[in-house]
């Protein structure tokens, strides 16, 4: 459920961005400075490792298809939570930029839906609390704590993947129809990994048990404050997107209601391409740039709404100049191509 | 202080029921070049281990005449190479050049001295044209000559090398004879490649199951045959019939 | 295995292109960086039913790639994770809304086409941008340039220890893989039975290798800090670059080019 660039408005992905952000920066600090040491060849050999597992294919028995895993939960069974989430967003980072899986834009969203439930609420709210209990079959704990786990987290993070698109405002699909297409596929997919995450642990725990984080009680004073952490990291979050999202929903309505529920009929051909100032200028950058617009306008109000005529010639310019810019993109390429072959 | 290595009773246990180590004594003077022979699970590795203060022991283990203790670790281990096994776990950083730097850095010395202690250690190598290359991109042979040249970046007086000829063709098993050869430093050499024991250390370690077994001139226990056998090795093969006989069972 | 050895050929095929000495492969990685964000900022912030305003981005990784001297066509192959996605989002637009747009003869566009397009050409571009960034800049620069943004600095560590390991244990994972196949023919993964201990080896293989690892970083005096990747400081090129570009963002969001060029012509 890796986000893409094209699903994001800016507002959405920066929004996502200072989540994750602020969850890495509370995450470093919470990491010890002798353990950012001493954990950091373990860190970054486990976040090869998970790289490397999420690349075997794991057959479902009963069906042709096969799983894989995410590893936020397993991280975080062996690392700990904080070091767990930073090396999700090593393996995101790195998996948007070789082998363009994410984006680097909505690297931010994808650690929170990826890594911050997996690591955070899966960790503290889930595994830890059913792994402390005392007595009873520590690996029947394990799995459940795992399947569990990985389910629910899993089921947040498609959740926050349908309002981030829904959001960004880019999809004419309903959010409900959306949420109800997304979160049956990953309570399908949360149970293969949750079932996947279990084996290792239990294969973990009954070889090198000593490799499992410690959750017992020597930890105690550090989970006070972890419970904490992850209450304040997701008030922060929540007012983050709340007043973030409800300022871009009411300084451009139209944005966000046009795509989602307006299909006004009644000029849209008059917008189709053109008009900025009406919709979805949805970032400072892109503010200051219509600022600048307005100054350089080399022309002033074209094609306003109504006006079939000038809407009609603006439409038609619009179509003969993207149809320019694709020749002259392709005239590009083959010139490039053409002195690459000649040199070498 | 012609004793740069002395052991006395050293003992090491991962757990007290099972010993790997128990009561060795011995002394490497400076200079010297020492095989440390031995089969499988005798505690080679753990032994070189110990000489760096990465394990804990009992008894006494002196380097450079001070013990291997905590408040002693960083001015033993700069004087003292240890190159492992697993070229892959000592080369760690992006290319050769920062993997060799690696250490001058973290020694405090200037950009300046640290240019000269690469271009040294890639020139002791004899891997200077791998300066910039990538660590992953290298063959096995490269690799390893790249750990001795980070080893020697720190100009330590002690070299320890954990089966330095494994995986290595006898091409580039040849380099690193030589290499090893023309080093003047005291050098520790575990392996199980006799021949390179034979052909690089005057002196051999033999260990068993129960401690040091035989501690002597390398000619001498190399052509042991008896003793060689009874302690799970083979004669050399320079030393052998030109068949391989089967073992008796 | 398919997926292993395509991502090692993913990481090779990058290095070489990385390894390269082209304008772009000798800026400094920072303006190149932020050059890749501002972009696709840019271009997500185009509304979904700006075709023709978003059209035009198409000319800068264009001529970029030019520069780097790398074929645009070595990206398209990367699109294989995107697009499904995009594709699974957007497909509905042109299902759900129908209101005509323009007509062209007898066909008529309506804004849900126009708005699933821009949605693919939005995950074309942005991809072409990334791609970009890693083919001309090797990751060591890009960590360095991170530093200086100040990211923190365990993060961009980990970075390049993984980096580093990825590739081995890919390879690792592989090989189990091959002799996993090789005692269980006709099985296209791994089966349930052998889920745990599969990974679980795996797993103990590299916590052991963390472990040597660590060691090894001891006996060298580690001791926190980790120096890599001399980078020359940032000369008059990179400067011009980054202003050059940001210009050029700059009036492709503001200005709508393909109208402009139209009007001209029409």
């Amino acid at each position: 459920m890796h986000m893409a660039d094209a699903l994001l408005a800016p507002t959405v992905a920066a929004t996502m961005y200072v989540a994750s952000g602020v969850t890495a920066g509370v995450s470093v600090k919470n990491l010890r400075m002798d353990e950012q040491t001493s954990k950091l060849p373990v860190m970054g050999v486990m976040a090869a490792f998970v790289f490397a597992g999420q690349m075997i294919n794991y057959t479902i028995p009963g069906t042709g298809s096969s799983g894989h895993l995410c590893g936020g939960m397993m991280l975080s069974a062996l690392l700990g939570p904080y070091a767990g989430f930073l090396s999700m967003i090593v393996i995101l980072a790195i998996q948007c930029l070789f082998f363009a899986d994410g984006g680097l834009m909505a690297l931010g969203a994808n650690c929170w839906n990826m890594a911050f439930y997996g690591c955070f609420i899966g960790y503290f709210l889930i595994y830890r609390p059913i792994m402390r209990k005392k007595g009873g079959n520590t690996q029947l704990r394990l799995i459940v704590a795992s399947i569990l786990g990985c389910i629910i987290t899993l089921q947040l993070g498609a959740f926050s993947v349908c309002i981030e698109t829904f959001a960004s405002g880019i999809s004419e699909l309903p959010f409900g129809a959306f949420a109800a297409l997304m979160q049956p596929i990953h309570l399908a997919i949360g149970l293969i990994e949750g079932i996947i995450t279990a084996a290792v642990l239990v294969f973990v725990y009954q070889t090198r048990p000593e490799l499992l984080e410690v959750v017992g009680e020597e930890s105690s004073g550090q989970s006070k404050m972890s419970v904490k952490t992850v209450v304040v990291i997701l008030a922060v979050a929540a007012l983050l997107v709340g007043g973030i999202g409800s300022q871009f929903a009411s300084s451009h309505p139209d944005g966000l209601e046009w795509s989602l529920f307006g299909n006004s009929e009644e000029g849209y051909s008059a917008n189709m391409g053109l008009d900025e100032e009406e919709f979805g200028v949805s970032s400072g950058a892109a503010d200051t740039a219509a600022g600048i617009q307005e100054k350089t306008a080399f022309l002033p109000d074209y094609a306003f709404a109504g006006d079939e005529e000038n809407a009609m010639g603006t439409t038609v310019s619009g179509i003969l100049g993207g149809a320019i810019v694709a020749a002259a993109a392709v005239v590009i390429c083959l010139l490039g191509g053409f002195f690459r072959k000649k040199k070498s | 202080m012609n004793n740069v290595i002395e052991l006395k009773g050293a003992s090491f246990a991962y757990d007290k029921e099972h010993p790997i180590l128990c009561n060795l004594s011995f002394r490497i003077q400076r200079g010297e070049s020492v095989g440390l022979i031995g089969a499988n699970g005798t505690g080679k590795s753990t032994l070189m281990k110990l000489l760096t203060g990465l394990l804990g022991h009992q008894g006494q283990v002196q380097v450079l005449g001070k013990e291997v203790e905590k408040k002693n670790l960083p001015e033993i281990r700069k004087s003292l190479g240890f190159v492992f096994q697993d070229s892959d776990s000592q080369l760690f950083m992006p290319t050769v050049y920062d993997d060799i730097a690696f250490a001058p850095r973290n020694y405090g010395m200037s950009r300046e001295e640290v240019e000269q202690r690469v271009d040294e250690a890639l020139e002791r190598a004899e891997i200077t044209h791998l300066k910039y290359k990538q660590n992953y991109k290298m063959s096995g042979g490269e690799k390893r000559m790249a750990c001795i040249a980070v080893v020697m970046a720190m100009k330590p007086e002690i070299v320890l090398l954990d089966e330095p000829s494994i995986t290595l063709d006898p091409y580039n098993r040849r380099t690193l004879i030589n290499n090893l050869n023309e080093m003047t430093e005291t050098k520790l050499i575990a392996s199980h490649d006799l021949d390179m024991i034979y052909e690089t250390c005057e002196r051999v370690i033999l260990m068993d199951q129960t401690g040091i077994r035989a501690d002597g001139p390398a000619e001498e226990i190399l052509r042991d045959r008896a003793l060689l056998e009874e302690c799970h090795l083979e004669l050399p093969f320079c030393f052998s019939d030109p068949k391989p006989r089967k073992r008796n069972v | 295995m398919d997926q292993i050895s395509a991502a090692m050929h993913d990481i090779a095929e990058i290095d070489t292109l990385a390894a390269g000495n082209s304008f772009l492969h000798r800026r400094h990685p920072l303006p190149k960086l932020l050059i890749t964000i501002l972009y696709i900022f840019t271009v997500v912030s185009f509304p979904t039913e700006q075709l023709s305003g978003i059209l035009p981005m198409i000319l800068v990784p264009v001529v970029l790639y030019q520069l780097a001297d790398i074929p645009v066509s070595t990206c398209f192959y990367k699109l294989r994770f995107i697009l499904p996605l995009v594709c699974a989002v957007g497909i509905w637009n042109p299902i759900l809304n129908r209101t005509p747009a323009l007509q062209m003869g007898r066909f008529v566009v309506t804004a849900g086409m126009i708005s699933f397009v821009t949605l693919l050409l939005k995950g074309i571009l942005s991809l072409m941008m990334s791609f970009l960034l890693i083919a001309v800049t090797s990751i060591e620069k890009i960590c360095y340039a991170l530093r200086l943004l100040h990211v923190p600095k365990i993060l961009v560590t980990q970075t390049l220890i993984t980096f580093r390991y990825i590739s081995l244990l890919l390879h690792e994972a592989g090989t189990m893989f091959q002799a996993y196949q090789l005692r269980a023919p006709g099985q296209k993964g791994v089966h349930i039975s052998a889920w745990g201990s599969f990974l679980g080896q795996l797993l103990l293989r590299s916590m052991d290798r963390a472990g040597e690892l660590y060691q090894s970083m001891e006996l060298r005096g580690f001791r926190g800090s980790f120096y890599y990747a001399d980078v020359k400081h940032a000369g008059k090129a990179d400067y011009m670059y980054f202003i050059v570009m940001a210009a050029v963002l700059l009036l492709f969001r503001s200005v709508n080019i393909s109208i402009l060029i139209g009007t001209i012509f029409s």
